[in-house]
């Protein structure tokens, strides 16, 4: 029976269809894997240019596909203050993270942390840090917003970072960039949109306007 | 004693429109047609009764040149959907085992 509807299943329900079902997340996502693999291809621009390219391109196909494809099919929606307080948790979390990773990397510049410490950690420390806090991230994100491939995302992230780091060693540059990375993010791009065209297909462009 | 029904927010499509409405602020017309696979006719004859009985506030403005309709449910609304859903909670618990 229609009336017996989970009000709470029908609200995640409604929150993922405006959040990941037009796949514009993954698209974003695959992008900054892609720049991560071939950001030697952007050498020439110099610092800091080179790294803000593929960033750039991500944020430009999100808002650009919100703006243009998604918003002109499913229209607008403001959630519940329950949801906007999720958002809003996702926001802390990420600080937290982000604070605590900037502590670490204080503390080895300013010496807080023992020589020993460091020297066991070896080259891996930075990339092995950076790898756990996105991942850590991306697991936020997904545990509260229940997007779920976040975890997938998060993992794969977390692993190439310092992945890159052990290929590095054996293969030549760039070769492991661009193993580690375009790969997985050509994987989530063609997901993405794949995502995207089942989207337009199930929500196509109203005929006539309200 | 017979637990009494909303008979506005009993119909199929008008409990689809206020349940989707229940579980947010406010959403466009579009919005709410794509998550209700409701036609545009059928939502705004629906929309209409509901405004009519003070469920839903109907708000026209304008973004840029473009013409927006805005739904949400009102307090009374609001109320009235828990009504409706504690009394057909009751009415099913009355009803005998298979």
């Amino acid at each position: 029976m229609e009336q017996n509807v989970d009000l709470k299943k029908l609200e995640k329900k409604t929150f993922l269809a405006t959040a990941t079902e037009d796949g514009l997340i993954d698209l974003e996502i695959g992008i900054l894997i892609f720049g991560m693999g071939l950001g030697w291809f952007t050498n020439f621009l110099g610092s800091p240019w080179r790294s803000l390219v593929f960033p750039g391109l991500a944020l430009i196909a999100f808002f650009a596909g919100r703006h243009f494809i998604t918003t002109p099919r499913i229209g607008v929606v403001k959630f519940s203050r329950e949801r906007q307080r999720k958002r809003a948790k996702i926001g802390l979390v990420i600080a937290a993270i982000v604070a605590v990773q900037a502590l670490l990397i204080v503390g080895i510049v300013l010496g807080w942390i023992p020589p020993e410490f460091k020297e066991l950690l070896g080259r891996l420390a930075l990339p092995l840090g950076i790898g756990a806090m996105v991942a850590l991230i991306m697991a936020a994100i997904a545990y509260v917003l229940g997007y779920r491939r976040f975890y997938i995302y998060g993992a794969l992230i977390g692993i190439q970072i310092p992945l890159v780091e052990v290929l590095d060693k054996i293969l030549e540059a760039p070769a492991a960039d661009v193993i580690t990375f375009t790969v997985p993010a050509t994987v989530i791009i063609a997901y993405s949109l794949i995502r995207l065209s089942k989207f337009m297909k199930k929500y196509p462009l109203p005929e006539k306007e309200a | 004693m017979a637990v009494e029904i909303d008979r506005l927010i009993h119909e199929p499509a008008r409990f689809r429109l206020m349940a989707q409405l229940y579980i947010i602020e406010s959403a466009d017309f579009l919005f709410v047609m794509s998550q209700t696979d409701l036609s545009f006719g059928n939502l705004s004859s629906h929309m209409t009764k509901l405004e009519k009985a003070g469920y839903i506030s109907v708000k026209k403005e304008f973004v840029g040149r473009k013409p927006r309709t805005m739904l949400s449910l009102t307090e009374a609304g609001r109320k009235a959907f828990d009504q409706y859903r504690e009394a057909m909670r009751e009415t099913l618990e009355t009803l005998p085992e298979k």
